[in-house]
């Protein structure tokens, strides 16, 4: 029969018990078990580092605190004293739970890299990403963070920005962690979309457009159409960004995406900084129209409203659309033409010229390289983005192809990601 | 089993099988070489020439154009490993130990794959081997153990070497030449293998490898060489230890002539005789490790003094340690009288800046100059620690001036210490921040370096071991397309090249561009300024990947580059894989909002062969991936013919002269049954009279450009497929069959040109030419000679001359075009 204590002694070791449980834990938290050493290989070296210096910082931090938690419960003999340590045990373990998250987040995004193809696949879409990030943010004199992708169920992209504080509350990331989806893995448009809303968060060009576009649009339309396309601002630039840096082959993806469920083309939700997808693909259309006048997306836009007909939609947001749809090629101008300050008073067209990424300019690069475009590591490297353009271009145009244009996709990404070594 | 197996298998570890008896070993020599005349020269043996040319044509086919960079990437490997031992306080003798420990299964391994092949084929040999079937075997060995990749990639490149000379030997190549069966042979071969690979191990350590010329006298003997003449190269190094650096255990010339020469041993009595020279070969000397030791003790000894105390005895320690690495030691007559006259002038000034009143100034101006900018911020309480450091980067600059001095000048006591003062005033203008005023400064301007504050500290600043020095401050420059045109790189290669091929920045205008500057401590290499330099040259980037950033920064690079030729160095030219000598300076060039490929691009660059034996030069045209990728498109678009082969002409014109004259003097070899081995592929093409190379510099180029132009219009589609191909760039091999002018030329670097060869290398026409028709050989194009240092050939190459004189017999061949064959492969091939 164990000795009885008094009262505080008990609590003590009751106390001592659970801290030693915490502490014990966060001590056992340590990187190369988050993932498979192998996993870390198949990072380029660069977000290796990047990744496992913040996420060390994550765990370093952890193990101060316990450090912290240690000492003073360590200390602690009178009861004031132990429930200063009790609560300071609950700050502990409300820290070591969001610490978890944030690790277990980086990990699942690090163990995806199962098989030597699929990291080399998701290595040319961190190549892809930081790429896209970096023409716009090096115009601007921007710093461009890095970019780790993965993959994930479901029907959209997401992206985790970097530049902001996560779970764990401590440093902020320094890496954009850009979700992808499995469908879309060779037509990875939407991660691009994604490494847009990382330079409008870096640059401020979200803001900037909703204030253009609520000044502009409410010159012509009532203040509640200007506002729902100012609320959509941070959605809209990251397409005008992936239509900028990929050219039709974004909004050919785009649609694909949200023609899915035709339930959801008329969709509205106050506040959702999505803009009906019905406008969306026509907006897109629209930007096509304004670089480079008619072209496919005009049969697009065709099918699209064909099989999306105006009934579909309640009244209250096809009264919405209705008044949106003329508005359309302003909307398209507004993003594309308007100098912005965030940019050096230059228009995003000025910054990433429409014309590298139209389709005269993709099929001229396609004649002018021939196959080398999808076999050099010089091409594959200084062009990865009009090649995501052209396959796109390729995909939206000659549908029969389809299985030979993704396979050259493909081939193209795991050269770029290093899976088909050039010797 | 015959008496002839018996009397090599008593020695041999492998044991044999009955075999059927052997083919007859021809011990009389076929007829003689049409060449035997030329290569006769005094002393030499005419009957050896066959063995010669085999000995010259095998070595020729065990060189591997990527076996430098798998040597240095293992060489990197284990520094970074050592430094490490010794930065977290380890002691030398333990570090030397674990780095051996490193190296353990690099060299296990090499010795099972050398008994791999003997337990395979010396069995087999009695029957003859199967064309391919070693090199078959070699494709499907994989080693017993995991190798680290760098070694493994070693590992290969050996076992490749080994796979040759195993076919070599057993097979036909040799028929008609005496020389040992596969195990004797095998068994010599092991050692040499080993004992490269220890080398290796040493030279990380900080060890000077061992003099080779006792074993290349050797060599030179057994196929029937004479003595080496005391003007080549080879033979210079050993008399001095001016150019030690160049020839040693380490370079893959010797490795080569080594394992050929194994092959030429004939019997039992040779074996036991090699065995028995080979291990009483010389062990190397810990120069850098006794230099690094001491400079420490220095840096410790100075702050430990009391007020008043003399730094001498400090000094004179750290002296003698300097010496070696400096080359100076076998220079001086006397080292004890020539430390003692230094000690002597430098001692005064030395206790003037560690005076307490002297020594915070002097770390903390140190610490202002610029090292917060380069992220280099030193904790205040460390900033003291700064001047010892400083300070012994000034002495040891000193003592590198004064080698360069003449040694009848360090002789002369009163001349030792005016030049001594001098020598610490302009290390003092490196070393030290800027400590006198500006009148000072205005009136002697020479005590500011390149007339700019911008002090040089040694890295790591504070603890480690000191591998470079680097300037404290970062230069701001615009790079224009036509300073990025002339300013040269390694191997004569332009910066544009550079910031094209590797940088992959393809905008022809102006470019802004930050440029730190790094110098060389004595025996470092450029990837550990790499792995020192990470954060700023590309974190998380291979040190591979970064050192290529690094470029020679010449007086004339600084000059174009920054303004201030007063901040460039000589430079020697050599492969940036190559241990340094200590004192050049390298800048690395970091572009503003440049993309970085993280894997490494192989520039555009050329290869030369001058085979005598097969009167026949190969060139090997490494087409850069993006040049091959610009040339595919301008193919497609059917470009205009002469403006592609134009192309191809601006791409090779500059570097075919460094080949012969310049910079890429080592990546020129020559294959010649005279040439003396224990030399580098440099020192042989040192010998080339200048007066045929450029000629025939010139000539070469025409055939070239003439073989581009017609493979252009007859092999279009495999060079198309070629340059598709996922391989990055394309190689181009021409074969130019009996070259006119190759064979005099590649006789005067061997040492065994005619009367009429030797005086046209002594820039004169012979006799029976003078004043006769002027040659046929095109005048040198200024244009194509590049004018940098410290290639005085190649800047007489641009300077106007007279047209050189060549023998009759030149002038008739020269009237001949020579058969040129184009090969097309994909990727890169260069042998």
């Amino acid at each position: 029969m164990p000795e009885v204590l008094n009262e505080i002694d008990a609590v003590r070791a009751q106390v001592q018990r659970q801290v030693l449980h915490w502490t014990l834990a966060a001590s056992r938290l340590v990187l190369d078990d988050l993932a498979a050493e192998s996993a870390w290989s198949h990072l380029e070296r660069y977000l290796g580092i990047a990744v496992r210096t913040h996420l060390q910082g994550v765990i370093d931090r952890l193990a101060a605190d316990a450090r912290a938690l240690v000492a003073e419960q360590d200390a602690a003999f009178s009861t004031e004293a132990l429930a200063d340590v009790r609560r300071r045990l609950l700050v502990f373990q409300q820290r070591y739970l969001r610490a978890e998250t944030t690790l277990d987040f980086f990990a699942d995004a690090i163990n995806v890299r199962t098989s030597p193809e699929v990291s080399a696949l998701l290595r040319a879409c961190d190549t892809l990403a930081h790429r896209s990030m970096a023409t716009l943010l090096d115009a601007v004199n921007k710093p461009t963070p890095v970019a780790l992708t993965y993959i994930d169920k479901g029907r959209g992209a997401s992206i985790l920005k970097a530049g902001l504080r996560l779970w764990d509350g401590g440093a902020v990331c320094p890496v954009a962690v850009i979700k992808v989806t499995r469908h879309n893995l060779l037509r990875p448009t939407a991660l691009v979309h994604e490494a847009g809303h990382q330079v409008a968060h870096i640059t401020g060009w979200t803001d900037e457009l909703a204030a253009a576009l609520a000044d502009t649009l409410q010159r012509g339309a009532r203040t509640e159409v200007a506002q729902a396309w100012a609320g959509w601002a941070s959605e809209i630039a990251a397409d005008a960004f992936a239509f900028a840096s990929t050219g039709f082959a974004s909004i050919a993806a785009l649609h694909d995406v949200l023609a899915a469920d035709p339930r959801l083309a008329f969709r509205f939700i106050a506040g959702d900084p999505h803009p009906i997808n019905h406008l969306r693909v026509l907006l897109g259309v629209q930007m096509c129209r304004h670089a480079w006048g008619s072209g496919a997306w005009d049969t697009m836009a065709v099918a699209w409203q064909t099989l999306h007909p105006l009934s579909m939609a309640g009244d209250s947001v096809r009264a919405l659309v209705q008044e949106s749809l003329p508005l359309l090629p302003l909307v398209a101008r507004v993003c594309l033409e308007q100098p912005m300050r965030c940019f050096g008073a230059r228009s995003l067209r000025s910054v990433l010229p429409l014309e590298r990424v139209g389709p005269a300019a993709l099929r001229e690069m396609a004649s002018r390289l021939g196959p080398a475009l999808y076999t050099s590591a010089h091409w594959l490297w200084s062009e990865p983005l009009r090649i995501l353009g052209l396959t796109g271009l390729d995909l939206a145009e000659t549908p029969r192809d389809f299985p030979t244009i993704l396979e050259r996709q493909r081939t193209a990404m795991l050269r770029l990601g290093g899976a088909l070594q050039t010797s | 089993m015959t008496a002839a197996r018996l009397s090599f298998l008593n020695v041999d570890s492998f044991t044999a099988d009955e075999a059927p008896p052997p083919p007859p070993v021809f011990t009389a020599l076929p007829a003689r070489s049409p060449f035997l005349s030329v290569y006769e020269a005094d002393g030499e043996d005419p009957a050896s020439v066959p063995l010669r040319e085999a000995f010259a044509t095998l070595v020729d086919r065990l060189h591997d154009d990527e076996f430098e960079e798998s040597l240095a990437a293992v060489h990197a490997d284990g520094r970074a490993f050592h430094d490490a031992q010794l930065a977290a306080g380890v002691s030398r003798e333990q570090a030397d130990r674990r780095l051996h420990q490193y190296f353990e299964p690099l060299m296990r391994e090499t010795a099972a794959m050398v008994d791999a092949i003997g337990a395979r084929f010396v069995p087999q040999e009695a029957g003859g081997l199967v064309d391919h079937e070693v090199q078959a075997f070699v494709e499907g060995y994989t080693p017993r153990e995991p190798l680290a990749p760098a070694f493994e990639n070693l590992f290969g490149k050996l076992f490749k070497k080994v796979g040759g000379l195993v076919s070599t030997v057993a097979g036909k190549a040799l028929s008609g030449l005496q020389h040992l069966a596969l195990g004797p042979f095998l068994k010599l071969l092991k050692p040499r293998l080993l004992g490269f690979l220890k080398a290796m191990a040493a030279r990380v350590i900080g060890r000077l490898p061992a003099p080779v010329q006792p074993a290349a006298r050797l060599l030179a003997r057994r196929l029937g060489l004479p003595p080496a003449d005391p003007a080549l190269p080879g033979a210079a190094a050993e008399r001095s230890d001016e150019s030690a650096d160049e020839v040693d255990a380490l370079s893959q010339q010797f490795l080569d002539e080594q394992l050929a020469g194994t092959a030429f041993v004939r019997d039992d009595g040779e074996v036991e005789y090699e065995s028995a020279a080979y291990g009483a070969a010389a062990t190397e000397t810990p120069v850098y490790a006794e230099l690094e030791d001491a400079r420490e003790r220095f840096i410790e000894a100075l702050p430990a003094l009391k007020e008043g105390e003399s730094p001498g005895p400090a000094l004179e320690q750290f002296l003698p340690a300097i010496m070696p690495a400096m080359r100076i030691a076998s220079k001086v007559i006397g080292k004890h009288r020539f430390v003692r006259v230094i000690a002597k002038v430098l001692t005064p000034l030395i206790a003037r800046l560690i005076d307490p009143a002297q020594a915070e100034p002097l770390a903390r101006a140190i610490a202002d100059a610029g090292l917060s900018l380069l992220g280099m911020e030193v904790p205040e309480g460390e900033q003291p620690q700064l001047a010892a450091p400083a300070l012994a980067a000034t002495v040891e600059e000193t003592v590198a001036r004064l080698a360069d001095l003449p040694a009848e000048m360090l002789d002369n006591d009163e001349l030792l210490e005016a030049f001594t003062l001098e020598s610490f005033e302009a290390a003092a203008a490196a070393n030290l921040p800027a400590l006198f005023s500006s009148e000072t400064y205005q009136r002697r301007p020479e005590l500011l370096e390149g007339g700019v504050e911008a002090p040089w500290v040694m890295m790591p600043l504070l603890r480690g071991p000191r591998r470079y020095k680097r300037c404290a401050r970062a230069f701001a420059v615009r790079l224009s397309p036509y300073m990025a045109a002339e300013v040269e790189t390694f191997e004569g290669a332009p910066l544009a090249d550079f910031v094209q091929d590797q940088l992959g920045v393809d905008d022809a205008g102006e470019l802004e561009a930050e440029l730190h500057l790094y110098e060389a401590l004595p025996g470092t290499t450029l990837a550990d300024i790499a792995r020192g330099e990470r954060e700023t040259l590309g974190p998380g980037y291979a040190d591979e990947v970064n050192m290529e950033q690094l470029q020679p920064l010449t007086r004339r690079a600084a000059a174009a580059l920054l303004g201030r030729p007063g901040l460039g160095r000589y430079w020697r030219p050599a492969s940036r894989y190559r241990p340094l000598r200590g004192g050049e300076r390298f800048y690395a060039l970091r572009l503003r909002n440049a993309a970085r490929l993280g894997r490494r691009r192989r520039p555009l660059h050329v290869r030369l062969v001058l085979d005598a034996v097969r009167d026949e030069a190969r060139v090997c045209v490494y087409l850069s991936e993006v040049k091959a990728q610009r040339l595919a498109v301008r193919l497609r678009q059917q470009g205009h013919a002469g403006a592609i082969a134009a192309s191809f002409h601006r791409w090779i014109a500059p570097r075919l002269v460094h080949l012969l004259t310049g910079h890429a003097r080592h990546r020129l070899r020559i294959v010649h049954a005279g040439m003396q081995p224990g030399q580098t592929p440099a020192m042989q093409a040192q010998r080339l009279a200048p007066a045929m190379a450029r000629p025939f510099a010139e000539q070469l180029r025409a055939w070239l450009v003439q073989g581009f132009a017609d493979a252009m219009k007859n092999q279009l589609p495999q060079i198309i497929a070629a340059i598709e191909h996922p391989s990055q760039g394309v190689t181009l091999r021409f074969v130019i069959s009996k070259p006119p002018g190759l064979k005099p030329l590649a006789d005067s670097a061997a040492g065994t040109a005619s009367a009429a060869a030797a005086s046209a290398a002594a820039g004169a026409a012979p006799a029976d030419v003078q004043g006769g028709a002027p040659t046929p050989m095109p005048a040198p194009i200024a244009a194509a000679a590049p004018a940098t240092e410290p290639a005085a050939a190649a800047d007489a190459a641009a300077a106007p001359q007279p047209a050189p004189a060549a023998p009759p017999e030149a002038a008739h061949e020269a009237a001949l075009a020579p058969n040129v064959r184009v090969e097309v492969s994909p990727g890169h091939r260069c042998a």
